[in-house]
């Protein structure tokens, strides 16, 4: 067998499916908003958030995203991912809201003692 | 032997209805009621909890028992307070051997199975306890995490005959407001204000009051002894000290930055709707819809500004509070919708109910079950919660009474919540929309309801059998 056309084979098998493709396409019905079947960078600027760029999800450069151009993005994009980058580069921008990247200021935790059920310090006794 | 058959056999000699093969209780965290399609808002809002509900059996005033995630996930499986369960902070944890609605289920011969998105739901708090599985997504997660994960617990469930419990969940609603990565602002389009960016950061949140933001705030965390650093819970108290201050830095929000803040919340809700559209296509795609009941609910509300705080640690007002309860059967397609006061206290019980098993004795909710066709339910007609903050608040739909100052499992507590005064406790009219609560006086107060919201408070309290 042709080793390109068994490397080509072996791809598409691995290719990760979208499990749910009907959010994507939800997702595409409210972002195509002239109803053109895609949703181009105008429409796209309106619905979605600024640190998202277009153009990573155009893989066909065509300035258009089609529906699996959007099931793709919803691939490669973890929604813990993204939140973490967004904060990333509010704390860049802005500094960061504790001083230092992964530092902080410890609060001192009162002492804890026997709760009637087991569990820390009633600072002014059970009830 | 099956063992759907002894509870079917149980069942008929009731007369109780038959328990369905599966229940899925699906909490979308951070849910505000009053912001989804059947509790008032618009039609686009949660069109498939505007489905649920019309199939199904809506409870118009539920509330939970804490506003904050760990408490009100603790509370909803055990049917106990949170401070029955310890001391209400972060280091929270169930107690070993506390009966569960999925240990309960699990004794019984159901599958249990729990996909959560992390953050307060994670194992080291006792949450896991009685599920077979329970599967942790990344912190603060979406459904576009967990709701798969759930799918393929369901593909393998499927293929046998027992019966079922999934617990599902998500952060979808919870600050920051940027689940729906791709689409984010499908709600705002076309913002480009000075919160554009700062929405990503969940401690943005933190720093807004009566609508400003003060983004020099001073923060501070602590560790819980979980390992798990958590901002100092008593910064809201800190950020109304800050803007006491006349030279501390502020920027006065326009209507427009609010407007985006609260439409990315909305498209925030509008996505978890979306993904529990996919959990039903799910189901019947696989033939278990027809034998699937759902049960639906949030653990806490939004504060929204409404209480001059974005987040809904600060207060336990309706809008923190309040939540969707929603109970869609395969075998009822009946629109009810109950005006009683119920809890989520009520949950377990009922899905007990449901499943047609005996609640623990620890559980102090009611089984709703005799009312989801219509009648009465027989909860107590107050609904009591209880925050991080020395906070608790009692409410019968129509009134709500807060009292402040002592942590909520301590005696002083309960001195206080027996003798009201103005300088801990307050009176609100609740009966209209969440944010439109009005100030009375508790001096005013009429001794007849003022005795009703105390009792209400102290027997929830002692419900517990505290010592």
């Amino acid at each position: 067998m042709n080793p390109r056309l068994l490397l080509a084979v072996v791809a598409i098998g691995c290719q990760p499916k979208l499990e749910h493709p009907e959010v994507a396409r939800a997702l595409m019905a409210r972002a195509d908003l002239d109803g053109s079947g895609g949703v181009d960078p105008e429409e796209f600027q309106k619905v979605s958030l600024p640190r998202q760029g277009f153009a990573p999800y155009d893989t066909n450069h065509d300035r258009i995203l089609d529906l699996a151009e959007l099931e793709q993005a919803f691939l490669n994009t973890n929604p813990a991912d993204f939140q973490d980058e967004g904060r990333r580069a509010v704390h860049e921008k802005y500094g960061h809201p504790f001083g230092r990247p992964g530092g902080h200021t410890k609060g001192k935790r009162p002492p804890r003692g026997k709760h009637p059920r087991g569990k820390g310090p009633p600072p002014e006794g059970p009830r | 032997m099956n063992r759907l058959l002894p509870l079917l056999a149980l069942g008929v000699g009731c007369a109780q209805p038959t328990p369905p093969r599966g229940i899925i209780l699906v909490s979308i965290d951070t849910l505000r009621a009053d912001h989804t399609t059947p509790y008032g808002a618009s039609a686009g809002a949660t069109p498939t909890l505007a489905r649920l509900a019309s199939e199904g059996t809506l409870f118009e005033r539920t509330y939970a028992q804490s506003n904050e995630t760990l408490f009100s996930h603790a509370s909803l499986f055990t049917s106990q307070l949170p401070s029955d369960l310890g001391p209400v902070d972060y280091d929270l944890t169930i107690p070993d051997g506390t009966p569960t609605l999925a240990s309960t289920l699990r004794d019984a011969g159901w599958k249990t199975g729990g996909v959560v998105a992390g953050g307060h739901l994670a194992r080291v708090f006792g949450l896991d306890d009685g599920f077979d599985q329970y599967v942790e997504g990344r912190r603060w997660g979406s459904f576009q995490e967990t709701e798969p994960m759930a799918s393929r617990w369901l593909a393998d469930v499927a293929e046998g005959d027992d019966p079922f419990f999934l617990f599902l969940h998500s952060y979808d609603c919870h600050a920051p407001y940027t689940k729906p990565h791709v689409f984010g602002r499908m709600a705002t389009p076309g913002y480009d204000g000075v919160m554009l960016d700062r929405v990503h950061d969940s401690i943005t949140y933190e720093k807004i009051l009566d609508g400003a933001f003060y983004p020099d705030l001073p923060l501070s965390q602590l560790e819980n002894s979980k390992g798990t650093r958590i901002l100092t819970p008593q910064v809201h108290a800190q950020l109304a000290e800050h803007a006491r201050q006349p030279d501390s830095k502020r920027i006065t929000l326009s209507d427009t930055d609010l407007q985006f803040m609260k439409g990315m919340y909305a498209s925030g809700v509008l996505y978890a709707d979306l993904w529990l559209q996919v959990l039903l296509d799910d189901l019947e795609a696989r033939n278990m819809l027809d034998t699937t009941t759902i049960v639906l609910v949030s653990d806490h509300g939004e504060g929204l500004l409404d209480h001059g705080y974005f987040n809904h640690r600060d207060s336990l007002h309706d809008a923190a509070t309040q939540v969707p309860f929603i109970v869609w059967r395969p075998d009822s397609k009946k629109a009810v919708r109950q005006r009683e006061v119920t809890r989520l206290l009520d949950v377990a019980p009922t899905i007990l109910g449901l499943a047609g098993i005996q609640p623990p004795e620890s559980m102090q909710g009611v089984d709703l079950t005799g009312c989801l066709d219509g009648g009465t339910c027989g909860t107590p007609g107050t609904a009591y919660s209880e925050g991080v903050l020395e906070q608790i608040s009692v409410t019968d739909g129509t009134f709500r009474l807060t009292v402040t100052g002592a942590p909520a499992h301590t005696a002083a507590m309960d001195a206080r919540i027996e003798k009201p005064a103005p300088a801990f406790a307050h009176l609100w009219d609740a009966g209209g929309a969440p944010g439109s609560e009005k100030p009375l006086s508790v001096l005013e107060l009429d001794d007849t309801l003022l005795q009703r919201l105390t009792r209400g408070a102290l027997d929830a309290r002692s419900a517990g059998g505290t010592p």
